[in-house]
């Protein structure tokens, strides 16, 4: 299979592309693990995947993460790790709820001070990281303590109702269905076509890959990697400030432990969307597709009729297998360049 | 050290004029590329990324042209370059590429963006025979242009034929200056064993 490209390799000045599977081959990769999960889950509980109401509750539910993980990818391709954003999206929709159920002000300026409460830590995470040379791993972690820390303080601890009648604006504009489908889903798909445009067509999005794979060569080319790593990290602190309030409006209420429970599901949709961990390469589509593929496999044990609990065992068998097969296709790929020359 | 900044008591002058506020920008503004002697690419990266790094050609959108950046690679591997294999075809990883193919495209992204001036460090280093020759000849094509060229490297048999010009330096201080045609290779090697023994040309 892999040597069908040898019969058309160039003679006298023709150059030859590479094939699709080796520039596309993690997303193709990523793209079939969601159709193999999807018919084994039809074949298991026909009824349930035959109804249009399973496709809703994920619908509602994977963007809560599934935005986040968009955002990450940058940062990840940029070699980099953020762990803090389940602590920025508690602390965000803080600043939210501070300014409106307690300060009195509108829905509108309590999203500005929200995002920009995101955006002021995610700044502060990529200032440590890319100017002070500190390891993302390490700092992240401090740093997530510290706005989970701040948070708490602020709220004392409590809680703030987050009702419809109250917030009608916000339910409109988080909460809703636009032609029966779920809002949550159509701000995860314009999310990924704004992101795959700045990660595909704009200089930021080229020197993300750029500081990735190499950021001597990066700098020695007049690529400013203190400024992209810590705009990328801003990415990650506004979505996931914006992920805290679709997430708390959608249960209601904002509790002091928002973003508990989201760290993991959000690195591995990264992980499983084809983004190396060694940084310079990744794709936001890939990251789309895992981040469902994540948030199915919850819903779809459940209503195939087996027992909860082999909820995480099938979460663990389908990131590791994904992962395996995608090194070694990747290590494939690579043997066949190298030798097809 | 002088790291983009000159040891105290040196100056940079360019056309005359005395530069001090060094950078990347600066230097590409004043028409002056340089090839490293670690190639500065990125690897994993296609070959269209890498011709273009840091200086990415946008369209009135603001957004980068993916396409011209594809198509103008695929003219200068072909025209400039000679490359005909497929490995270089512009959206190949440049990790797929030999030594030589890597420094062919460190070089012609230094000739792309009409320098005046091409610093190359050492870029004869890690190649084989036949790569190291090719290389000479982009340097003497540098010439032919009617463009400048610093060569840096260890290694008279490279240096010496495509030169016109010879700084000689031996611990941080110029040792010696010599026009090509007042020196034979011989010569030359012989100054270089004194002034590795002695610190004197003479």
């Amino acid at each position: 299979m892999a040597t069908g490209a040898i019969p058309n390799r160039p003679v006298d000045n023709r150059i030859a592309p590479p094939s699709a599977l080796r520039r596309h081959g993690s997303q193709l990769g990523i793209i079939g693990v969601g159709l193999a999960m999807w018919l084994a889950f039809v074949v298991a509980a026909p009824a349930v995947f035959t109804n249009l109401d399973i496709y809703r509750a994920f619908a509602q539910t994977t963007p809560q993460f599934g935005i986040i993980a968009l955002a990450l990818t940058f940062v990840v391709i940029t070699g980099e790790i953020d762990l803090s954003f389940p602590s920025i999206m508690a602390l965000g929709t803080a600043a939210f709820c501070l300014t409106t159920a307690y300060g009195g002000a509108p829905w509108w300026i309590g999203i500005v001070c929200a995002l920009a409460t995101g955006a002021a830590c995610g700044l502060l995470n990529g200032l440590l990281v890319a100017k002070l040379n500190i390891p993302s791993l390490v700092i992240t972690i401090g740093t997530s303590f510290l706005y989970r820390g701040l948070e708490l303080v602020l709220m004392n601890g409590t809680g703030v109702p987050l009702t419809a009648d109250k917030y009608p604006a916000m339910h409109a504009l988080l909460r809703a269905s636009v032609f029966g489908v779920p809002v949550q889903t159509l701000w995860m798909i314009a999310i990924l076509i704004v992101f795959w445009i700045l990660l595909n067509r704009t200089r930021f999005g080229a020197h993300v890959f750029l500081v990735g794979d190499n950021p001597t060569s990066a700098r020695l080319m007049g690529v400013n990697a203190v400024s992209v790593k810590a705009r990328a990290f801003v990415l990650v602190g506004v979505t996931a400030v914006f992920s805290g309030l679709l997430t708390s409006i959608y249960g209601y209420y904002f509790w002091p432990t928002t973003g508990d429970g989201f760290l993991l599901n959000t690195i591995a949709s990264v992980f499983l969307g084809g983004t190396s961990v060694f940084g310079g390469t990744g794709s936001v589509v890939g990251t789309f597709v895992a981040s469902y593929i994540i948030g199915a496999i919850n819903a779809g044990i459940v209503s195939a009729g087996i027992n909860a609990f082999y909820t995480q065992l099938a979460f663990g068998l389908v990131i590791v297998i994904s992962v395996v097969l995608q090194t070694l296709i990747e290590r494939r790929i690579r043997r066949q360049s190298l030798t097809g020359r | 050290m002088g790291f983009y900044r000159p040891d105290s008591g040196g100056e940079i002058h360019f056309h005359g004029r005395r530069i001090d506020d060094w950078s990347v920008a600066r230097a590409r503004s004043l028409g002056i590329e340089t090839v490293y002697q670690e190639r500065a690419l990125s690897e994993k990266q296609p070959i269209w990324r890498n011709m273009f790094m840091g200086r990415e050609p946008r369209t009135r959108w603001g957004l980068i042209d993916v396409k011209r950046m594809r198509s103008e690679s695929a003219r200068l591997m072909s025209e400039h370059m000679g490359f005909t294999s497929a490995a270089v075809h512009p959206d190949n990883v440049v990790t797929t590429m030999s030594g030589g193919e890597k420094q062919g495209v460190a070089i012609t992204r230094a000739l792309y963006f009409d320098a005046e001036l091409v610093i190359l460090d050492e870029p004869t280093m890690g190649l084989s025979l036949s790569e190291t020759k090719k290389t000479l000849d982009f340097v003497s094509g540098i010439k032919k242009a009617g463009k400048s060229a610093i060569f840096i490297d260890h290694n008279i048999f490279h240096v010496y034929p495509v030169v016109d010009r010879l700084y000689v330096l031996d611990r941080g201080k110029v040792a010696g200056v010599y026009a090509k045609s007042e020196i034979t290779m011989d010569e030359l090697i012989d100054r270089l064993y004194r002034v590795a023994r002695s610190g004197s040309m003479d």
